[in-house]
């Protein structure tokens, strides 16, 4: 683009603009196409309540997140002493107990699915890294009570870690360093595993059964109720993901 | 001695089969889970109230564009 291109009071130009934001938009639109961060409609074979595990388990974690945020300002001396404090106390607890008992679920849900096809290992992955990142998270949280029971587990960490060889690579024994994991360091991990997550899914779409065909299949395919079914599935979600990358809701 | 600083007194119910040691309570939670399961594979969902936009797609859209294959 040059100069003559470009508008003399925006600065915006009739080309592709250079600059890191117009690069940062391109790339964030060929990521995931506008109109599927937050889409209206989906396919029919959401119908189902197994697919709804996965949003449960991000609401569960909104609420851990939320009432982490009030413990962090009240301080252990509130949650230990004050009932606003243990009702916050354990709206953590079972919001935690709940987060994963919802991603259990739905990682058995997507297990059965095979949910790693058509080009979505990543999207797998990250989910298991997530879980895997989320036990440390509520074991540092296990640490981080301020009390006997706080202590008592922390002592038994330690033996467990340095049986399994890894008990020099952190103390568990320090409560400070457990605390500071527990409310930056494995959010931080988690929260961004997370957003990758969800970017994956937005981008290759919710995996479809394993009876859905691509649309080109179903042109040929006769009249078996149940195989209507899943080419009616899978064209429907064909339809709704149109300009969108070719892998999206079809299976490969 | 305050409820904080108490330590637990009762260990809990634990139920043993061979090398497997689990408490009462997490085995209901798994039990609990398990049921969450096969009903979330089992219950129908629920149709929406106007039934219109997850099924309908190719009514609202036409059905010649099915360039996704």
């Amino acid at each position: 683009m040059t100069r003559a291109d470009s508008n003399p009071l925006t600065g915006a130009g009739t080309g592709p603009e250079r600059n890191w934001t117009g690069r940062l938009r391109r790339r964030i639109n060929r990521t995931v196409p506008p109109g599927q961060w937050l889409p209206d409609r989906q396919p029919v074979y959401l119908r189902s309540w197994i697919y709804v595990f996965g949003v449960a388990t991000l609401a569960a974690l909104l609420v851990v997140l939320g009432s982490g945020v009030v413990l962090s300002v009240g301080g252990s001396a509130w949650w230990h002493t004050s009932s606003v404090g243990h009702f916050v106390n354990s709206v953590h607890l079972w919001s935690v107990e709940l987060f994963f008992a919802f991603m259990v679920i739905h990682l058995w849900g997507k297990f059965f699915m095979a949910a790693w096809r058509g080009r979505r290992a990543l999207t797998w992955i990250t989910g298991a890294v997530c879980f895997v990142g989320s036990i440390g998270t509520a074991f540092t949280g296990y640490l981080s009570q301020s009390n006997f029971d706080s202590q008592w587990i922390s002592t038994q960490a330690k033996d467990g870690l340095n049986a399994a060889g890894i008990g020099a690579y952190f103390n568990v024994l320090d409560p400070a360093k457990m605390l500071l994991w527990h409310v930056v360091l494995l959010p931080l991990v988690v929260g961004v595993l997370v957003v990758v997550h969800l970017l994956l899914v937005r981008r290759h779409g919710v995996v479809p059964p394993f009876d859905a065909l691509p649309p080109a299949e179903t042109a040929q395919l006769g009249t078996s109720a149940g195989v209507v079914a899943a080419a009616e599935s899978i064209i429907v979600s064909a339809q709704a993901t149109t300009a969108e990358p070719a892998d999206r809701n079809v299976e490969r | 001695m305050d409820a904080a600083t108490r330590p637990a007194l009762a260990a809990g119910s634990y139920v043993h089969w061979g090398v497997i040691q689990i408490s009462v309570a997490n085995l209901i939670v798994i039990g609990v889970m398990l049921v969450l399961f096969i009903a979330a594979l089992l219950v129908p969902f629920p149709a929406p109230p106007s039934a219109g936009p997850m099924t309908d797609p190719l009514a609202e859209r036409g059905s010649g564009d099915d360039d996704q294959g």
